[in-house]
């Protein structure tokens, strides 16, 4: 594997309420390298843009806090301890972010141009006169036609998907290492979707950089990434290759996700898979597997005892305690209750 | 609407039993000649046509009651006491206002929050003018230390101006911390954050004028409430202002004083409101002149 | 972290949803839950306990002591506060703790009824508006419009000057002035109503009209009503002592706590006691509704829920 740009280790940040400490995100590890695009999938309240936005501490404390304890070296340096000032050297420059909602990310009452160039403008990168033609080309890069007319624009004045390629524009301006993009289509119509991923799939490949994917489509995702992580309950509970989440996930949670997913190729009387219940309550989260109240499989330990990483193989972990050999037997029972439901073949 | 307005306070004083003159005792004569002087002769539709007339031309009649002294000349007197009054109290309302509210937004939970939100509770609650007795009696009466019944040096126009302000102070103060608190956690101050912008910027360029655009609204009403709030307060601090003036000929039974500054008060606030809306366009771009 | 081995239990459980949904907290109905939030309040409530006493000392002030407003002893005006007269006597000899209690019952009944007046009007105006729509609603919606763009207390004052100082005279001049809000807001909380996806959902499922407007449009649009009503109390009782101290609301022998204030005003060097007390009075009152009225709407306002 390429050298990591960025590796996270034993990282949490929990929510300071009213009602108590939520922990949104618990004990998580992952990596990303040079030119890669990760995926992290999971549902709503997984904690997945909690973890992303909290790297570089975009959320604010109160209430949200990062647990000690937890390292994130990007670029070979450990930024957990950074100051708020420190970080403004990262934030920008090296990771740049898209939010999910282009109708809330931009600012009402700036223009698009004066927007796409503050970040060059203000860290004194260049005058106003040569950041506007950069502006203008940077526009033109994350896929607007007629930039010049735009930059004189406000906000409100453009489509969402528009909007979504001005944000493209203002994370592209300091030439980032590495791009999260958060739910960057949710909020668009399948079409607009569609371009936009090919924008970032665009970029990656002429810029090098690094992205990671937040989403809780998988349909996307498929398009797009090489490696994906999975997240349930604020936490990891499986990541690997595409093709060896697609094809070979190990994880009940995964194979739900993946059942959710209506495909043209299936029986016409087949029904969508569902999962049942709702995300777990993060106030008082499961002492174990955080999706073993909804799972089918679960079993009596899975309640109590947080499943350890299970390796597949070198690039492939599952959290899940139908892995350990001591539930060699259930799976047995499984495959003969539901033939065509649970991949038992790798066991 | 202005002229509805007109239209409905002329008739509403023709309606109100009893006359001006009825208290006056005079000879049959005379009070024919001062009928005539006022244009009480004629029939009510052409009374309100001559008055249409001369307000057309500005003039807004003469008082019934201090003889010989024009409306118009009340108002060019008496006016500028106000004006001066309401300015001093929306300028310190505006300022405090605004620097509770922002500051208590981000120590939320804090001293000053706690104080802030107090000071909104009983400034909203209390009115001007109990407010101006309560100071009055302790700073002009209890500890002597500052001057009132007069209105001719700065320190005259300290505890009028705070009275008249309290209210709109607690009302700015309580809108500037909520709207302050929503942009904190607004997404595009995080994508502010993202681009590794400083504190400083981030509060100046993208969180102050998105939170107090919302707050140039509450402009219009409270001029409403300032020129409402001059009726007592300058009452209250004997300051030989409109508002007192209006206070007296309501007194007096002064009725075309009462008339004429009721719409000297009504254009005064249709000038404004509009002046708010231009205000408005001009700093929220979203907004179109339709 | 869990030792591998010996005590682990693998047996199949499956999901276990169904028992997380039994231990949901007890289901309340709409205003006893809202009681219970407005209970925890401890502002609120302690406003509640301000009023109740001025309340109670409206009522029962006057007859605490064997003298009346009204009747009062020239050879011992402007006494100070002692025991037997516990706030004195005015100028012209009249007990003063009696005149504050008695001025109290008017000042507490003006803001009552007015309020409860301006209510009606209100909400009839603004439902028939809503309701209907149309013509209807854009004929009242310009009245509403026009009557706003002015203060209203310019207006009561015209109203008063026809109508005359008195009790019955204020309350019609403040009933007929302040019924704009609470139009406005009824007509805002039915239109918006209409379209809700739950009433469309309700009336889409079958739900008689009747059903969609107990069930739906009440609870949704009486918590409103009822904050509204409350803030519009104090808001009379002010204009109620504006009135008379402008000299055109109630008048002597009569009293009220804006009347007072209006004569101690031309004591307030020598008998300051006279301005203050009524001052506190309106003061404390207007506080204690503004509170309890915000602690009603925290409590009342369903989208507030946590």
């Amino acid at each position: 594997m390429s050298d990591a740009i960025l590796e996270v280790s034993h990282f949490g940040v929990s929510f300071h309420t009213y009602a108590g400490e939520v922990q949104a995100v618990r004990d998580v590890s992952f990596r990303v390298s040079r030119g890669e695009v990760v995926a992290i999938v999971g549902e709503s309240g997984s904690g997945k843009s909690v973890l992303t936005q909290s790297l570089v501490r975009l959320l604010p404390d109160p209430p949200a806090r990062v647990a000690a304890g937890g390292r994130v070296r990007f670029e070979g340096e450990d930024i957990s301890g950074y100051s708020f000032r420190r970080l403004k050297s990262v934030k920008g420059s090296r990771i740049a972010y898209v939010f999910q909602d282009p109708m809330t990310s931009l600012n009402p009452l700036a223009r698009i141009g004066d927007q796409v160039m503050e970040g060059v403008v203000y860290h004194g990168l260049m005058g106003r006169k040569r950041a506007y033609a950069y502006a203008l080309e940077l526009l033109r890069d994350a896929g607007i036609r007629d930039p010049e007319r735009r930059m004189g624009q406000y906000p409100h004045e453009l489509s969402g998907g528009m909007r979504q390629r001005v944000m493209i524009a203002i994370a592209l301006a300091m030439r980032p290492a590495l791009l999260v993009a958060d739910e960057p289509t949710t909020a668009l119509d399948v079409t607009t979707q569609a371009q936009i991923l090919a924008t970032l799939k665009e970029l990656n490949r002429s810029r090098g950089m690094s992205i990671i994917l937040i989403t809780h489509d998988m349909g996307i995702v498929a398009g797009i990434a090489r490696r994906v992580i999975v997240m349930y309950g604020g936490k990891v509970v499986e990541s690997g290759s595409v093709e060896e989440i697609f094809e070979r996930s190990r994880h009940p949670y995964t194979r739900s996700l993946l059942g959710s997913v209506p495909r043209l190729d299936a029986d016409k009387g087949r029904e969508l898979d569902f999962i049942v219940g709702s995300p777990p309550d993060m106030l008082r989260p499961p002492a174990g597997c955080p999706f073993s109240p909804r799972c089918a499989y679960a079993m009596a330990l899975c309640a109590e005892h947080p499943p350890a990483e299970s390796p597949v193989s070198p690039t492939h972990s599952s959290w899940c305690w139908l892995l350990h050999p001591g539930a060699a037997r259930i799976l047995e029972s499984f495959a003969r209750r539901y033939p065509d439901r649970i991949g038992t073949e790798a066991v | 609407m202005l002229l509805a307005l007109i239209t409905i306070s002329f008739f509403v004083i023709k309606l109100i039993p009893g006359n001006p003159f009825a208290s006056e005792r005079m000879q049959p004569g005379a009070k024919k000649a001062i009928y005539a002087y006022y244009g009480l002769d004629k029939p009510v539709y052409e009374q309100y046509y001559l008055y249409l007339k001369n307000l057309l031309r500005g003039d807004l009649g003469v008082s019934y009651k201090i003889r010989s002294v024009t409306v118009n000349e009340v108002i060019a007197k008496s006016f500028p006491y106000s004006l001066d009054l309401g300015l001093r109290a929306i300028v310190a309302a505006v300022a405090a206002g605004l620097g509770l509210g922002i500051v208590s937004a981000y120590r939320r939970g804090r001293a000053l929050d706690t104080f802030t939100m107090i000071l909104a509770t009983v400034g909203t609650a209390v009115p001007s003018f109990l407010v101006g007795f309560f100071i009055q009696y302790l700073f002009a009466v209890k500890l002597r230390w500052l001057p009132v019944a007069q209105y001719t040096s700065f320190a005259h126009t300290i505890l009028p101006s705070f009275a008249l302000s309290l209210g709109m102070l607690a009302t700015i103060a309580k809108y500037a911390r909520a709207s302050m608190i929503e942009v904190i956690y607004a997404d595009y101050v995080k994508t502010a954050d993202a681009k590794g912008l400083s504190k400083m910027r981030i509060v100046l360029h993208h969180q102050l004028r998105n939170a107090l655009l919302p707050i140039v609204t509450l402009l219009g009403p409270m001029v409403a409430m300032v020129l409402t709030g001059t009726f007592v307060v300058e009452n209250v601090f004997a300051i030989p202002g409109l508002g007192r003036y209006y206070v007296t000929s309501i007194t007096n039974l002064d009725y075309t004083m009462i008339m004429g500054l009721t719409i000297f008060f009504a254009g005064f606030l249709v000038v404004m409101n509009l002046l708010v809306d231009v205000v408005y366009v001009l700093v929220d771009p979203r907004i179109k002149l339709s | 972290m869990t030792q591998p081995g010996t005590e682990l239990d693998f047996t199949h459980v499956g999901a276990r949803e169904g028992e997380a949904d039994s231990i949901k907290r007890p289901s309340l109905g709409y205003f006893q839950d809202a009681r219970r939030r407005f209970k925890a309040n401890g502002a609120a409530m302690a406003g509640l306990a301000v009023l109740a006493l001025l309340a109670a000392l409206s009522l029962a002030g006057p007859l605490a002591v064997p003298y009346n407003h009204e009747d009062g002893d020239l050879l011992i005006a402007n006494r100070g506060p002692d025991s037997e007269h516990w706030f004195g006597t005015d100028d012209l000899g009249r007990d003063y703790w009696a005149r504050i209690w008695v001025g109290g019952r008017v000042s507490m009944a003006i803001g009552i009824l007015a309020a409860l007046l301006q209510g009606c009007v209100g909400i009839l105006m603004g439902s028939l508006s809503g309701f209907l729509g149309g013509k209807v609603d854009l004929v009242v919606m310009k009245l509403v419009d026009f009557l706003m763009a002015f203060p209203y207390l310019v207006w009561v004052t015209l109203l008063m000057l026809v109508t005359g100082a008195g009790l019955v005279p204020m309350i019609l001049a403040l009933t007929l002035t302040g019924w704009l809000t609470m139009a406005r807001i009824v007509r805002g909380q039915i239109l918006t109503l209409k379209h809700e996806d739950y009433v469309v959902a309700a009336e889409a499922m079958g739900a008689s009209a009747a059903r969609v407007i107990l069930k739906h449009m009440i609870p949704n649009t009486m918590g409103v009503i009822i904050v509204n009503l409350t803030f519009a109390i104090p808001a009379a009782i002010f204009s109620e002592a504006f009135l008379s101290f402008i000299g055109i609301g109630m008048r002597a022998p009569m009293t009220s706590w804006g009347l007072l204030v209006s004569m101690g005003m031309k004591q307030l060097y020598s008998y300051p006691l006279r301005l203050l007390i009524p001052c506190a009075c309106i003061s404390l009152t207007m506080l204690s509704l503004q509170i309890v009225g915000d602690g009603l709407r925290d409590a009342l306002d369903p989208k507030l829920r946590r």
